[in-house]
């Protein structure tokens, strides 16, 4: 009889232990702690290119908005202030790298390349169902005996939603377009995605500072100019 | 005659007595449970070489062959971190990413392990051990809001010694060491770590 009990207990003590262990499930500790660390720059660039030929560039004095006609509620217009500080960096890193600027498209004096930046930014929205009553099995209608077991309380639905923005810098070669495709060669393209959150000065900083480490991770555009 | 039967009848009540005695020091079974350290080396080095502090392993099993042996079946799960500022991935010769990474490594390793006691009855039992099976293990790494990942079951073994220290009838406290190696698949790379293990043993 001793022994049928000490197995059971033992048996018991098995399932708290796999319990256990199963109640630990999940985990993906820390992680981003401050909103610059979720700034991504990603860069490409055409490896048949030899961009040591670059000498002039031409680059549109605004920034092109790109925005979801099928979700126009989901769209976020920039600061037209904020073209210029874009603007700006980019001409500050392209003439760094002996690049000089054409500032009018003339006839008979093409550019080398055209550089263009566009920016676009859109709200992200998420709903989720928080099912906090199926920590337990439900609870007993004590007000209505007959109902008996198993009543849950209503649904409560929650809503969070984030802002992302992006900023497209695109280097193309207008003097080789392929006729048939009606396309232009991308020679070079950097992207600056991150959340929109903060104030006016830091998201300037954050992109500004993007900017730049899109043209450090590019060495290849230096051997030119 | 009669002493005859006075000493068949004190055979019967010395292996009636020693029935008991063996059950006393023979144990069926055990439960285990164990705090884990895990050290990556490797190739699992060179994606996170931080220690992880975040382990946990059970274990059931049993003891054949007078206690000199078990055979058990266990799990474990062990959490790699590592967080990285201000450095460039580079992808497929030409996609270069910069952003703050942070990298996790998931490693839930099944297994079937046989483990041989040196000695036994004693207060400190040394032992050595493998376990084979098999080993869920997720990569991810964390780029800005980008996420790249790799997730996926590989086949798994460890090599295994530690001691086994008495602390009651019932209870040893376990100190034991294991070189984990997964070995690398389609879907997810090699691994390989080694844990440091601490915990306890319920016996029945």
């Amino acid at each position: 009889m001793k022994r049928i009990v000490n197995a059971s207990k033992n048996k018991l003590r098995s399932y708290i232990l796999v319990g256990l262990s199963a109640f630990i499930f999940a985990c993906n500790p820390q992680g981003a702690e401050v909103v610059e660390d979720l700034d991504l720059v990603a860069t490409s660039y055409s490896k048949s290119f030899d961009f040591s030929t670059i000498k002039t560039y031409y680059m549109p004095s605004r920034v092109v908005s790109v925005t979801d006609p099928g979700n126009q509620q989901n769209n976020v217009l920039l600061d037209s202030n904020f073209h210029q500080v874009i603007l700006n960096q980019v001409a500050g890193n392209l003439a760094s790298l002996g690049y000089t600027r054409i500032d009018t498209l003339l006839a008979g004096q093409e550019p080398d390349v055209v550089v263009q930046v566009a920016a676009l930014s859109t709200t992200n929205t998420n709903l989720y169902y928080d099912n906090w009553w199926d920590y337990w099995g439900g609870y007993y209608s004590s007000f209505y005996p007959s109902y008996g077991y198993g009543w849950y309380p209503y649904p409560r639905l929650y809503s969070y939603s984030y802002q992302t923005g992006t900023v497209i810098i695109e280097m193309i070669d207008p003097n080789t377009p392929d006729m048939n495709q009606r396309q232009i060669p991308s020679l070079w393209m950097a992207s600056l995605n991150g959340l929109l959150s903060g104030s006016d000065l830091n998201l300037q900083n954050r992109v500004t500072s993007g900017i730049d480490q899109a043209f450090r991770q590019s060495p290849y555009l230096g051997s030119g100019g | 005659m009669k002493i005859i039967n006075k000493f068949k009848l004190h055979i019967a009540a010395f292996s009636l007595l020693s029935l008991f005695t063996c059950s006393v020091y023979a144990q069926s079974g055990y439960n285990s449970i164990t705090y884990n350290v895990a050290i990556p080396s490797g190739e699992t080095a060179d994606f996170i070489d931080q220690t992880s502090f975040r382990g946990i392993g059970i274990e059931i099993g049993r003891y054949v062959f007078r206690d000199k042996f078990s055979v058990g079946i266990g799990g474990n799960w062990h959490v790699f971190y590592k967080a990285i500022r201000g450095q460039s991935v580079q992808f497929a010769d030409t996609v270069t990413l910069t952003g703050s990474q942070f990298r996790y490594i998931n490693s839930f390793p099944i297994y079937i392990n046989g483990k041989y006691y040196f000695g036994r009855d004693k207060k400190l039992v040394p032992y050595a051990g493998l376990g084979i099976g098999t080993a869920y293990v997720r990569n991810e790494n964390n780029i800005g809001m980008a996420r790249l990942y790799s997730k996926g079951w590989q086949f798994a073994m460890h090599p295994e010694v530690g001691f086994r220290f008495k602390a009651s009838s019932r209870m040893e406290l376990l100190l034991n060491s294991r070189y984990h190696v997964g070995f690398e698949t389609q879907s997810v790379p090699s691994l390989s770590y080694v844990t440091l293990n601490v915990g306890l043993n319920f016996m029945y």
